[in-house]
């Protein structure tokens, strides 16, 4: 399950594409699922985000988790739905009576709704849709290559001069060198937990050793921590960090003809969607 | 190069520094001028101040320190005190030890251009300074590659490229090869040695590998107590200062110390290889005698350890492991060599059952521990872990090495037994009320092995235990895990050091890709050179010289380490 949201590196046109595309593409993506109100529609959607899985190829074992991740999250909403949707007119057959004792009256009775499940099965489109275009998002985009769009989402150059518009610089560093940090401090928390079983540490028992664990996972964890924050500082000082407030960059994110087509396809695909959902198509009517 | 050619690169005058709330001042009276194109090699025991020294360059200490610093530092002739640390950056490079925490970006091009960036250079400047610090160190072709992908030694080579970019004219590193393989370490000391030759920029190196930098320093510094004791030409110092060198733990080249004990002149070119082989090949007698070999059967050769058809696959499926199978003896003492990713970590990490098998098995003393948990394996199997501060669990010296003891559920008397003699081995009685982050790092390694030692294993296996530490420590570490072999224990370590591995091992594995590629006593491995070197093995320098002396005919034995040269010719006088 871990791997279903993380990286990989691969050099597919969806890796190559600007992080800030897409993330305009996730952020359209999730608006509709949320303005569409009719069931094709949903579903249509939720098959517009496949095509992007071809194209990334991903593992056996990836495929499979992804596959039971969305047979839970149906299965969840469509009984959820069927047992607690008021709309519907008669209930598939009964579970428990308004008559049982204590919890018949408390509950008015728990019945199977039909309608009910088409409803949650439909609800878990949306669902599924945005998690696909997400898995999408973050499996092709490192999070610091994300920061770096985040810290200059607009870069204009006017008689010359840079003017960088987005996430303040030190922010932005801040969050992406603990990004790219991240990795080292899981090796070395597997290297604490490792070093704790050589010294005969059973971690197979209940809740109480696996919190002893955690206690004493703590103190080499908090001490390698804060050694290596200050030697981040320094070593960031001696490479000017903050030196001057016109700070230059050299990657100008520009975006590609690719970007431009994919950019202009989510931009009339959304727009288009919206429209859709204004004229009669949408989850609410429109007044 | 190109600014106020002069004066010297760095003064340091009558300068005495001491940390906040530490009475006691890190460095006394310091003077030390370093000239253009010079390259400072400079060594001392732990803790001898040589890190505080090097940072009061750069304008870390004292304006990230805090503390009283009196003296002056001049940088290019010109006091810094208040100077801004970015400004100094630009005269001054500093790479330290862990490259994890001197990087900053997604790939290597982008990690080279933070500082100039930072500095708000022009545009094209920068990428010209990428350019040319990305071919010093041999980068082009990784430019977009990302770091975290990246080997120990390629990562440390991205940081140097970060400074080279800042283009200064002063390079300081602080022990830049203390994690990296022997293949790391060359391509980064290749670096500075063109970085010194090449564009003639003066080099400051605090470095305990002295065999491989001795060759490109001009001067060697010695810092002992915070002072300088010993100032001068790199051959001057270790003929004449050997001693005083080795009482501050610093073991000079073995070279060097060949070359002493022949009594060859002091010059420069008593230091090389040649001069030293064609030195010996005329005065060394030949002789069958005067060594004494030590590698003797083990009287009871029962085996210990059996390791059968042993594979193991990782979950991306690639084999860390392909059919290992060896027989470890009771009483054996075993160095595992080879380079990062020939699957020595992986193979130890069975042995405690960290990694279990993918198929094949291993038995402790005749029984399968695949059935076993990792407790229970650990009372016969003990684990030292390379960095002492990742096992060290709790804040008082004498809990944490009841730490095990408790899980292995003795009782009171026990625990309070075995905790004292096992603080009264490793020397650490004084200290049983102590804060362990309060120890010096040589001795928070000796409390990690006293406490896999009070749980009385018969097998102990060390992974790398003497990285960043000077050769006085190392001796007598593993002179103290000597003293274990010889009452009975069964010790495994793996190491880098060819100098160590040839000093304790009486036995080598070789391992190469997962597999198991030599085997045998720790002699007759090293004599076989060309094997060794599709492996980038190199032995220790005396036994190249005496493997090459027998191959011109003359008949000598293969030697392991300079003590046995030394007992050689006592036998044999020249």
């Amino acid at each position: 399950m871990r791997g279903l949201f993380r990286y990989e590196q691969k050099d597919t046109f969806v890796h190559n594409l600007d992080p800030r595309v897409k993330l305009l593409y996730l952020i359209g993506i999730s608006i509709l699922t949320i303005v569409f109100g009719v069931p094709w529609l949903l579903i249509l959607l939720f098959f517009s985000t496949l095509p992007f899985w071809y194209f990334l190829r991903p593992s056996k074992s990836k495929l499979k988790s992804m596959f039971w991740l969305f047979a839970i999250l149906s299965l969840s909403f469509i009984i959820s739905q069927s047992l607690f949707y008021y709309w519907a007119d008669d209930p598939l057959f009964c579970i428990i009576p308004h008559e049982f004792p204590i919890i018949g009256p408390l509950t008015n009775g728990v019945y199977v709704y039909i309608d009910g499940a088409i409803y949650g099965l439909i609800q878990s489109f949306r669902f599924m849709t945005t998690i696909s275009a997400a898995m999408i998002f973050v499996s092709t985009t490192h999070p610091s290559q994300l920061i770096t769009a985040l810290g200059q989402f607009f870069n204009i150059k006017i008689k010359n001069k840079q003017y960088v518009i987005g996430l303040p610089y030190e922010i932005a560093f801040m969050v992406s060198s603990a990004v790219s940090f991240a990795p080292v401090m899981i090796e070395e928390c597997y290297g604490i937990i490792n070093a704790m079983r050589a010294r005969g540490l059973d971690l197979k028992g209940g809740i109480r050793t696996k919190l002893r664990a955690i206690k004493h996972l703590f103190l080499p964890l908090i001490v390698n921590i804060l050694r290596s924050g200050r030697q981040i500082a320094i070593a960031a000082d001696a490479r000017g960090f903050r030196a001057t407030k016109n700070r230059s960059y050299v990657k100008e994110l520009k975006l590609n003809n690719n970007d431009y087509v994919f950019l202009t396809i989510v931009i009339i695909f959304t727009g288009f969607g919206i429209y859709l959902s204004l004229v009669g198509y949408g989850s609410t009517p429109p007044i | 190069m190109n600014k106020n050619n002069k004066y010297s690169i760095a003064n340091v005058e009558h300068v005495t520094f001491s940390y906040p709330q530490i009475d006691s001042p890190s460095l006394t009276d310091i003077n030390l001028d370093i000239e253009r194109g010079e390259f400072v090699l400079l060594v001392g025991p732990s803790g001898c101040g040589k890190s505080t020294l090097v940072r009061t360059l750069n304008g870390l200490i004292p304006t990230l320190s805090g503390g009283k610093l009196d003296g002056r530092v001049l940088i290019n002739g010109k006091d810094i005190k208040g100077e801004k640390i970015h400004k100094l950056a630009l005269k001054v490079g500093m790479v330290f030890q862990n490259p994890d925490t001197q990087l900053f970006s997604l790939t290597i091009g982008e990690d080279i251009a933070f500082g100039p960036e930072n500095l708000g250079l022009p545009k094209q400047d920068i990428i010209d300074r990428t350019d040319h610090a990305l071919d010093v160190t041999g980068l082009e072709h990784l430019r977009d590659n990302f770091i975290f992908l990246l080997s120990g030694g390629e990562k440390q080579r991205t940081a140097i490229g970060g400074i080279i970019a800042m283009d200064p004219d002063l390079f300081i590193l602080d022990e830049p090869t203390s994690d990296l393989d022997p293949v790391g370490t060359k391509d980064v000391l290749d670096i500075i040695k063109q970085l010194n030759k090449e564009k003639n920029i003066s080099i400051i190196l605090i470095e305990h590998k002295i065999d491989e930098v001795v060759k490109l320093a001009s001067r060697v510094v010695l810092m002992e107590n915070g002072k300088i004791t010993l100032d001068g030409d790199p051959c001057e110092i270790f003929s004449n200062h050997e001693d005083q060198m080795k009482k501050a733990g610093i073991y000079p080249p073995q070279l060097s110390e060949i070359s002493n004990i022949l009594n060859l002149n002091n010059n420069k070119k008593a230091m090389t290889y040649k001069t030293v082989f064609e030195r010996m090949m005329k005065v060394l007698p030949e002789s069958d005698n005067g060594l004494q070999v030590n590698n003797i059967k083990p009287v009871n050769a029962r085996p210990h350890l059996e390791i059968k058809e042993l594979y193991h696959q990782f979950e991306s499926g690639t084999y860390g492991l392909k059919n290992i199978n060896l027989q470890i003896n009771h009483g054996e003492f075993i160095a595992l060599i080879g380079h990062n990713g020939s699957g020595k970590t992986t193979l130890s990490h069975h042995l405690i059952g960290l990694l279990r098998p993918t198929q094949g098995k291993i038995l402790i003393n005749g029984t399968d521990i695949s059935d076993l948990s990792i407790p229970k394996v650990a009372q016969e199997v003990g684990f030292l872990f390379q960095n002492p501060d990742n096992q060290i669990f709790t804040d008082r010296v004498d809990e944490e090495i009841k730490f095990g003891l408790k899980n292995m559920g003795l009782n009171d008397k026990e625990i309070v037994k075995r905790v004292n003699s096992a603080l009264g081995m490793m020397e650490l009685t004084e200290y049983k009320n102590r804060h362990p982050h309060a120890l010096s790092r040589g001795q928070r390694q000796r409390l990690a092995v006293a406490s896999i030692l009070a749980m009385e294993p018969n097998i102990i296996v060390l992974d790398e235990p003497t990285t960043g530490q000077d050769r006085a420590h190392v001796n007598k570490f593993l002179g103290q895990i000597g003293e274990l072999n010889k009452l009975g224990k069964t010790i495994i370590f793996i190491t880098h050091d060819m100098n160590i591995a040839a000093k304790y091992s009486k036995r080598m594995i070789v391992m190469k890709t997962g597999e198991v590629f030599l085997d045998g006593p720790t002699r007759d491995i090293f004599s076989r050179t060309k094997d060794l070197y599709t492996t980038h093995i190199e032995p220790p320098v005396i036994t190249r010289l005496t493997l090459d002396l027998r191959k011109k005919g003359k008949n000598i034995p293969v030697m392991l380490t300079v003590d046995e040269l030394r007992s050689y010719i006592s036998a044999n006088p020249i």
